[in-house]
């Protein structure tokens, strides 16, 4: 279902959508909306006749957690809207504008992964959302990435034909940019730097002592694809070194011990 | 009501500012106090964090740091008017960390509201903006070149210069691209401006925009800053909603579009033409220059690309006057830097005031030696392609050219601080390997070097020949210095032949030591 549809009522029933849109532009090209479990947010329509939310909101990962939570009097949620700015302001790491909501697999984790296996029609909706943009292949990719979880084998010969290029160069970009992942990740990702400033503050053996409790090493998965320890080479936490990012959500200045803590409490 | 501030700089968040937030609503409520709470940037200074500040009669003032389980304690104390807690630090301005700074660029990072306009224009924003399109696009350009300003990116080369030759392009389409691809490990100021002050970087975009003659612009930002990317994002969708404001109409009547493009976790997509190329959507790939970005640059546009703390000091500059800004500085750096103060130090933060303290000032009076409480033993100034300098060189005074003269860079403005655990021959390894995970691959030397350069440090540290290995890591860094395209190949050999030329004990320590291994029966 596309945003337009929603907006025009298509969809009369009270559900929340997670919607992905683009950018800024005067078209705001809309990628996929896709109808979730009942939610008070369907007032949405009352606040916003017409207007396009100019945000991008992965909804059910915890909308309850939204519900529950006391908001600040100045941002009483206010229909989806409202419920944006509000779960903007208290919970940024879910939400995320970018054109491809990478943050959907990066991080909700396996869980709000929409198509486990290659769908065509998933993907072709994909490229169409991306025609107005120009050399758009690499927002094109982290859509695939953020609703398939990773990037799957037949993208390569699907977007060459769609997009004009050779296998070739779509083999090329994929394998060259490390975000990328060519095969499912855990249902945990936890993202640990690597740089000079977290080597300053003992973070290697942090690193070391999570990669020991769960038998893994870098990049690879826990036995039951449960877990998965990526490097990364800073994510600006310098200051609060040393720094890792457990399924999106920032943590920092840990030791092995609360590192291991922090991963076994999210998992 | 009383106004209360809590950062939602990412750097806040990990250290728990959200769940300080959650407490403090609902303390307050059971309390029957009525409070706001405004999310803002961070102040920068991170050993502070969560820094919480209430506004009083006497100003903001700010307690720090503060975890969850403080708060009904600092209500007990009256935190709404300011009360005494052991916490407190009094008003943050007069803070004397903060009132030691020249905020230009920072002014209103951690002080306003980033994603409200009416906070954020209320603190001057598009005031530069009205003065550029007051004084028209080449005067503007002069105005930028007259001020010194230099790239923040790295390179240090005067921004506008650039945009002069851009203006002076003939093209129907010209791009501004913003390089916000902040890889440097030790730095985070732009991801600061992205959280803490993102209408200064739009409105830095819109007057580049307005100077050349551009209709389009590109923010290229990094997939590890989910927060700033929906921080900055909100902050254009605003601008968008605000109608004569926004950014089709940031540049009287001359439409100007704003998009925001995420990189995919490459270092080297922070080079400007292989940031092009990844725009591009290729592979981030190094173009051969020339042709020049500004002549033939994103689509082959003509195309200045600067990065975030260029963009967003430019509106201080015509808001305040080329001069203002040229006064303060040191030798040919002129200006403020914002200094990023990381690893084991103890006021690790963003520390921005005019070029020419020494780097001791910066480390030991500024940043108060080390976290860890032990002697400062090397610090890496620039990110991981930046030099280790040792205390001995901590007279260099921080500019450009005090800096190049001593093989070492300034960079980004990063400074990484280890304390006497640091093994220099592992730091110099890591750098090899760093460059060897993000070669683009084009050049021989960097994608091949990099590796040959680990085994040849790996040799050294285990004792085996190692003169002739010395000779061979030198000469190794010699190739990579003279035979790469880009800065990547280029400066590795800067931490790699800082570490051994003044940390060669080292070097030959763990040499020694494993001979001794050996030695024994
Ligand atoms: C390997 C490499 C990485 C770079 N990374 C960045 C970066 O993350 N951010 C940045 O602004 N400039 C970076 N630069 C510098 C850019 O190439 C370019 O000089 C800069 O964006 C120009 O903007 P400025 O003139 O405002 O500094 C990098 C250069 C190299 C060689
Ligand atoms: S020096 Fe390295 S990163 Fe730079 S162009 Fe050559 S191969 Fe690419
Ligand atoms: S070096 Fe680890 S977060 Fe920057």
């Amino acid at each position: 279902m596309l945003l337009s549809d929603l907006l025009r009522g298509a969809s009369d029933g009270p559900e929340c959508a997670a919607i992905f849109f683009t950018r800024l532009a005067p078209i705001h090209t809309v990628m996929n909306v896709v109808p979730l479990t009942p939610c008070p947010a369907a007032a949405y329509k009352k606040n916003a006749p017409g207007e396009i939310p100019n945000c991008c909101v992965t909804h059910r990962i915890d909308d309850k957690a939204l519900h529950r939570s006391p908001m600040p009097q100045r941002s009483k949620p206010h229909g989806l809207r409202g419920m944006i700015a509000a779960y903007r302001r208290r919970r940024l790491s879910h939400i995320d504008l970018s054109p491809g909501p990478r943050l959907q697999a990066e991080i909700c984790g396996a869980a709000s992964i929409l198509h486990e296996r290659w769908d065509e029609t998933e993907a072709t909706r994909i490229v169409d959302a991306h025609e107005s943009m120009q050399g758009a292949l690499l927002p094109i990719l982290h859509a695939i990435q953020a609703s398939f979880g990773y990037i799957p084998q037949q993208a390569t010969a699907f977007l060459a034909r769609k997009l004009n290029l050779s296998r070739a160069e779509v083999h090329g970009v994929i394998s060259f940019y490390h975000d990328f992942r060519r095969a499912p990740a855990g249902k945990l990702v936890v993202k640990i730097c690597r740089a000079e400033a977290c080597q300053a503050m003992g973070g290697a053996g942090a690193a070391e002592a999570l990669l020991k409790h769960f038998g893994s090493s870098w990049s690879g998965t826990t036995g039951d694809q449960m877990v998965a320890v990526e490097p990364v080479y800073c994510l600006s936490l310098c200051a609060v070194a040393p720094a890792a990012l457990i399924n999106g959500e920032p943590t920092a200045r840990f030791d092995g011990k609360r590192l291991i803590d922090k991963v076994e409490a999210a998992r | 009501m009383t106004k209360l501030f809590v950062p939602a700089d990412v750097a806040a968040l990990a250290l728990g500012a959200n769940e300080v937030t959650d407490v403090l609503t609902r303390a307050a409520a059971t309390r029957g106090l009525s409070i706001e709470i405004v999310r803002t940037g961070s102040r920068g200074m991170a050993w502070l964090e969560p820094l919480i500040e209430v506004e009083t009669a006497n100003g903001r003032v700010g307690y720090g740091p503060v975890s969850a389980g403080d708060i009904p304690g600092l209500l007990d104390a009256g935190l709404l008017t300011g009360g005494a807690h052991p916490l407190a630090i009094g008003p943050v301005d007069q803070h004397p960390w903060m009132r030691r700074q020249t905020r230009l660029t920072f002014a209103r990072c951690g002080v306003i509201d980033p994603v409200s306009l009416d906070d954020c224009v209320a603190h001057g924003v598009f005031k530069g903006l009205d003065a550029a399109l007051e004084l028209g696009a080449a005067p503007t350009i002069e105005a930028v070149t007259k001020s010194g300003l230099r790239g923040r990116g790295g390179a240090g080369f005067p921004a506008g210069i650039k945009w002069k030759t851009a203006a002076e392009a003939q093209a129907d389409q010209k791009y501004i691209v913003c390089n916000a691809d902040e890889g440097d490990s030790g730095t985070f100021a732009d991801r600061m401006i992205m959280e803490g002050d993102p209408m200064a970087l739009i409105e830095g975009m819109a007057i580049a925009a307005f100077a050349i003659g551009a209709d389009k612009g590109y923010v290229y930002s990094r997939s590890e800053y989910p927060h700033a990317n929906a921080t900055f994002g909100e902050a254009l969708g605003l601008l968008l909603r605000a109608r004569p404001l926004g950014p089709h109409a940031l540049v009287k009547r001359k439409p100007f579009d704003i998009e925001r493009r995420i990189g995919a976790g490459s270092y080297v997509c922070g080079e400007e033409t292989a940031l092009l190329e990844s725009l591009e959507g290729k592979r981030g790939q190094v173009r051969a220059k020339p042709p020049l970005p500004a002549h033939r640059g994103l689509f082959g546009k003509p195309t200045v690309i600067n990065n975030v703390l260029t963009l967003a000091t430019v509106p201080w500059v015509l808001a305040h006057g080329a001069d203002a800004y040229a006064a303060l500085g040191h030798g040919r750096s002129r200006g403020t830097m914002p200094i990023q103060l990381a690893g084991n130090v103890k006021y690790p933060g963003l520390f921005e005031a005019p070029f020419g303290l020494t780097l001791g000032e910066i480390v030991n009076d500024i940043g108060g030696g080390t976290a860890s409480g032990r002697p400062v033993r090397a610090v890496q100034c620039g990110g991981p392609l930046g030099a280790y300098f040792p205390p001995a060189l901590f007279n260099t005074p921080y500019d450009y050219e005090a800096f190049a003269a001593r093989d070492g860079l300034i960079g980004h403005g990063g400074i990484v601080v280890f304390d006497d655990t640091v093994n220099m021959a592992a730091q110099a390894r890591f750098a090899m390997e760093f460059c060897a995970v993000e070669s683009c691959g084009k050049c021989t030397p960097c994608r091949i070097g990099s590796v040959r350069g680990q085994e040849v440090i790996d040799r050294i540290v285990a004792g085996e020949r190692r003169e002739m290995n010395m000779r061979l890591l030198e000469d190794l860094c010699r190739t990579l210095k003279l035979g790469s395209l880009c800065a990547l190949g280029g400066f590795t050999p800067y931490p790699v032949m800082s570490a051994v030329r003044h940390f060669p004990e080292d070097f030959q320590r763990a040499a020694a030591q494993t001979e001794r291994q050996e030695a024994l029966p």
